[in-house]
């Protein structure tokens, strides 16, 4: 048991904040384009920029300062040597991290996380990585050997691109960083489109812009040179059946007290803050966990936040309300009317930087935008419990798949399509049943597809290719996005079944570049507000790995553990709810009484849609056409994903491709850069 | 009854909601008419609810829970046939 005296100087500053850097190939790096890089993302940490420049290197952060100032700026700098680090994140074992060091004689100047990294790098070099427990994008300057190393957490909280060309080498939190240099060309790259269009979102290391790469969770990149390729590493392999040994104990109340220890123990770990912690409640019972965990550690009544939606199809407010009056939280919450999706959509594709298949980032965007003016820094969401869990419907669909496919000739086995779609209405409804069961009827065979789970989504992926403008069309009928992603499966995916597999797949797309990344880091900190995600604790998914997945998914129960570990303190209503899936309006949010927006029907125009190439016009029009008359309740996923993926893309050919969203919406809001001069012995002055 | 509903008529409009409604590549000379749609995977879940209330609206027929099925509306001509019984009009050979 830790003291309070421990406790408060476990207690540091959190990071919140923004990096971005650059290593010219010749000639000198200047403050002034540090500045300019570091402004374009000061929404991540928008009260300091402090920086680094020497020669050709320029190294830099903005961040939000809260306390120890003094302490926390960056970067960190090591004089003799020269090192120079900048990170965004949290690093839950600094501290531990800190007194190894000082016992193996490293004197600290600093109580800062960025100080402790930086001799950890000096101690252990690359290895430091496999060290660290937390959300992280790391950037460190190797004076020793001119390397540069980019380094990001395991399962791809924070965020880190890189371009590289013959001039200039650069690193940012966000893209919009990068374009702030001259040198780099701004074009939309079109695998992204079909990896999106496909997948959901794009896989391994791309981003949404030719050229611009993402470091891919769990990996660390090392520039030797300027413009050599990177030495790309990966540290981390989520853990994967067939090279676990199962937990084995006598039954299941034996699991369920150690799974809920185990998860108190991730929640107290990512609590760490100097801030209030607060918590995201969505009315499911992944978050409520997380909170119900969260209040029984911190003191005074926890503050919790929602979003509810005038649009009863999506709204969970009576949830939200039942959870929050049970365990007495101080809750509030953000109500999204019928025309918020589409006001705000411009912004949120801003942030977000890469084609969007829903619109459901936008109402957690204007949710941080409610917390920041709370006073909220630092919230708890339950992200990640359903990948690990097996909570998605995609892991039952597959196994009803498989039993059914076992005897085609069952109705009964297919009729489990409307037990584990019973929120969607044609599901529910009996009339159209027969029907459906059709379209999985033809999805039975399996033919050893190693991709066989993906197989439904991707084709009705596959389907939207018509969208595409014959010039498009044409490069997408000549590229496999299949061949990319599998560039990044581990080893051991082929020997694994079908539900691994999947798993597999939805933390490399879905979790990694679209939850924690479109819907996660880049909503939050639009308003400098921090995502803490006990389900992703890297201690606490491989302990969920190695618990035998009938915990996990016992029949078409899902995430059957979570539910009754902590089953005798949530409320019933909760615990038996059935689930629902979070989303926003999608095509129906940009035709409030028949009518889209002036920038929808502007950059949905055959003129700019012609200028832009991407889409084929006819089809674009049809889908407009279909959402200014829709009169059903509920639109099908395809016309959703199709619309939301062609204005996004329109939007982020318009504010980057053309520019019009980099230039500074605030200009009085300009922070001044202050440059860090090195020390010795690590030691850091301001200039 | 429609008295203006022929089975060619009943086809075509069934054919030109198909394309006007759901992104495909096909045309009316290459849009399969024989072969399940939702199996082809020419229209999604929501498709069939689009599409039974589109037959139901234009043809001002009511369409019964056990008539929704492969035999009845598994590809646009038993779909024609199934609206042309219960309008009373003679299939004709589509």
């Amino acid at each position: 048991m830790e003291t309070a005296g421990a406790l408060l100087l476990r207690k540091r500053l959190t990071e919140m904040c923004g990096i971005a850097g650059l290593v010219h190939a010749n000639g000198r790096a200047s403050r002034e384009e540090l500045h300019r890089m570091l402004q374009a993302v000061r929404h991540r940490g928008p009260e300091r920029l402090g920086g680094y420049v020497s020669h050709a290197v320029a190294l830099g952060n903005a961040r939000l300062s809260i306390v120890d100032l003094e302490g926390g700026i960056q970067p960190a700098v090591s004089h003799d040597p020269e090192i120079v680090l900048v990170f965004n994140g949290e690093i839950f074992n600094y501290w531990s991290l800190r007194e190894s060091l000082i016992a193996k004689g490293h004197r600290f100047e600093t109580r800062s996380e960025a100080e402790t990294l930086l001799r950890l790098y000096a101690e252990t070099g690359e290895e430091m990585f496999r060290r660290i427990d937390g959300q992280f994008a790391i950037a460190i300057w190797d004076g020793r050997n001119n390397s540069l190393i980019l380094g990001r957490d395991r399962v791809g909280i924070r965020p880190l691109f890189w371009f590289q060309n013959h001039e200039v080498l650069a690193f940012a939190s966000e893209v919009k960083a990068l374009f702030q240099l001259p040198s780099i060309q701004r074009r939309l790259d079109y695998r992204a489109l079909v990896q999106t269009f496909r997948f959901w979102t794009v896989a391994g290391d791309t981003s949404g812009f030719e050229g611009v790469r993402q470091v891919p969770p769990a990996h660390y990149a090392v520039f030797d040179s300027v413009t050599g390729s990177p030495r790309l590493r990966r540290y981390w392999e989520w853990p994967f059946p067939g090279d676990l040994e199962y937990l084995k104990l006598a039954n299941d109340q034996e699991y369920f007290r150690l799974f809920a220890h185990e998860f108190r123990e991730s929640v107290d770990r990512q609590r760490m803050a100097d801030v209030p912690v607060a918590s995201y409640l969505s009315g499911g019972i992944d978050s409520t966990v997380v909170a119900m965990c969260l209040a029984d550690l911190v003191p005074g009544k926890l503050r919790t936040y929602s979003v509810t939606f005038a649009d009863p199809e999506y709204d969970e407010s009576s949830a939200q309300r039942i959870v929050a009056d049970h365990f007495g939280f101080e809750h509030a919450a953000v109500h999204i009317g019928p025309t918020d999706v589409s006001d705000h959509f411009r912004d949120v594709v801003f942030h977000a930087e890469t084609p969007l298949f829903r619109t459901a980032p936008t109402p957690l965007f204007l949710l941080s935008k409610r917390v920041h003016e709370d006073g909220i820094k630092v919230v708890t969401t339950g992200e990640g419990a359903d990948e690990i869990l097996l909570g998605y419907d995609l892991f039952r669909e597959v196994a009803i798949r498989n039993f059914w496919g076992r005897q085609p000739q069952s109705r009964w086995r297919g009729s489990l399509f409307s037990r584990l779609y019973a929120y969607l209405p044609q599901y529910r409804n009996p009339r159209y049943l027969n029907l459906l069961l059709d379209f999985y009827r033809a999805t039975l065979r399996h033919d050893g597809d190693p991709h066989y789970a993906m197989a439904v989504r991707w084709s009705n992926g596959k389907a939207l290719d018509v969208f595409f403008s014959p010039d498009l069309r044409r490069r997408a009928d000549s590229y496999n996005p299949v061949d990319d992603l599998e560039r990044w499966l581990p080893p051991g995916y082929m020997a694994a079944d079908d539900i691994a597999r999947a798993q597999c797949i939805e933390m490399q797309t879905l979790l990694a570049n679209y939850l924690l990344s479109s819907q996660g880091d880049r909503m939050s900190m639009a308003h400098a507000v921090e995502g803490r995600y006990p389900y992703l604790d890297h201690h606490f998914i491989e302990f969920a790995a190695r618990l035998p997945r009938r915990l996990k998914l016992r029949g078409l129960k899902d995430k059957f553990i979570l539910r009754n570990a902590f089953g005798a303190r949530i409320p019933e209503q909760i615990r038996k709810r059935p689930k629902m899936a979070y989303q926003a309006p999608d095509l129906k949010g940009f035709f409030v009484n028949g009518k889209a927006p002036e920038y929808v029907e502007a950059l949905l125009s055959p003129q700019r849609l012609a200028d832009v190439g991407l889409f084929d016009e006819p089809q674009v029009a049809q889908l407009v056409r279909k959402g200014r008359e829709f009169k059903l309740a509920r639109v099908g996923m395809r016309d959703n994903m199709a619309f939301i993926l062609v204005i996004s893309t329109m939007l982020l050919d318009d504010l980057f491709v053309r520019g019009n969203g980099l230039s500074f919406k605030d200009q009085t809001a300009t922070s001044r850069l202050e440059l860090i001069e090195a020390g010795a012995n690590g030691r850091s002055s301001n200039a | 009854m429609d008295d203006r509903a022929t089975p060619e008529s009943v086809r075509d409009d069934i054919v030109q909601f198909v394309l006007t409604n759901f992104p495909t590549d096909h045309t009316a000379s290459t849009l399969p008419l024989h072969e399940s749609l939702v199996e082809r995977g020419i229209i999604d879940s929501m498709g069939v609810v689009e599409l039974v209330e589109f037959l139901e609206k234009r043809w001002s027929i009511v369409i019964d829970e056990s008539e929704i099925t492969r035999e009845k509306m598994g590809g646009v001509i038993k779909m024609a046939n199934l609206v042309l019984e219960k309008l009373g009009i003679p299939a004709a050979k589509l």
